[in-house]
């Protein structure tokens, strides 16, 4: 029990910590990054935006890896994570789709374009949504666990495609700024404030997901004592 | 530029303020969760003892 309390309170003072450093790059963004050249200030958006993108394409990569450890080692615990990954990959899918809707609205006149990059990132969100649902209408077990996992594959099999978008199909949605061919076409300024907001959302990322796991977890093991009690 | 006439703000604040929100609001719920099951765990545990 002692060793539970100092997980809670560790867990809720990375919690803070990762929100106060997050404020902190969204503040710095907003009232200190220099305006862009063709959009204004409005663009400002992209610290919020981009870095829930690469959030949730990382909670896909995360989520394939840790499919493929299901797999081949059948691994509960991988499981779990995977469920985990899947929430926290979706909330972070949305709020790019939403973020991104919202910037679009005075940049391109519309909030919502059926182009490459919009599109697939849609579908990205609809995976997330289809994986979690069908997590939670099958019965615990291996069985469940195994079927998850192959989704789980196939979700992170969508982020290179949504990547590549841009430079496969003629798009709506602006070209890569920062990993292109020739370096980044970004103000070097803007670039340093976009990275440490990168970073804060990670790292909010990796707490949601640590977090949420560790709920999952203490959620099944609830369940299965309060069976073998009932049980006996 | 169509951006440079329409005036940011509203759209700023709706990001930021929709983002954060949203964030905060599953972790709140993650945390409150953790709270209460940390007392079912307990309670599954004594009455497993109790028996």
């Amino acid at each position: 029990m002692i060793d539970a309390r100092k997980q809670d309170r560790l867990t809720l003072a990375l919690g803070i910590a990762v929100f106060a450093f997050a404020g902190l790059c969204w503040f710095y963004a907003l009232k200190f990054a220099p305006p862009d050249a063709a959009q204004g200030e409005v663009y400002r958006i992209i610290y919020f935006h981009v870095p829930s993108a690469i959030t949730a394409f990382l909670s896909s990569a995360v989520l394939a890896v840790l499919s493929l450890w299901t797999l081949f080692k059948r691994s509960p615990t991988a499981a779990v994570w995977s469920k985990a990954s899947a929430e926290v990959g979706l909330i972070f899918t949305v709020l790019t789709l939403v973020t991104g809707s919202i910037w679009g609205r005075p940049t391109w006149g519309v909030w919502w374009d059926w182009d490459a990059r919009l599109t697939t990132t849609l579908l990205l969100a609809l995976l997330y949504a289809g994986y979690l649902i069908f997590t939670s209408s099958m019965s615990p077990g291996p069985q469940r666990d195994r079927m998850s996992a192959a989704l789980g594959v196939i979700i992170g099999l969508d982020v290179p495609i949504i990547y590549k978008s841009v430079t496969w199909w003629r798009t709506l949605h602006q070209p890569p700024s920062l990993l292109r061919s020739g370096g980044s076409s970004m103000d070097p300024d803007m670039v340093k404030i976009l990275m440490t907001c990168l970073v804060a959302m990670i790292l909010i990322g990796a707490w949601l997901l640590w977090t949420r796991s560790v709920n999952l977890k203490l959620q099944a093991s609830i369940e299965e004592h309060s069976h073998s009690v009932h049980s006996h | 530029m169509f951006g440079t006439q329409t005036d940011p703000v509203p759209y700023m604040a709706a990001a930021y303020g929709i983002g954060i929100f949203v964030l905060l609001a599953y972790s709140g719920w993650q945390l409150s969760l953790r709270k209460k099951l940390r007392a079912l765990e307990i309670a599954v545990h004594e009455g497993a003892t109790n028996r």
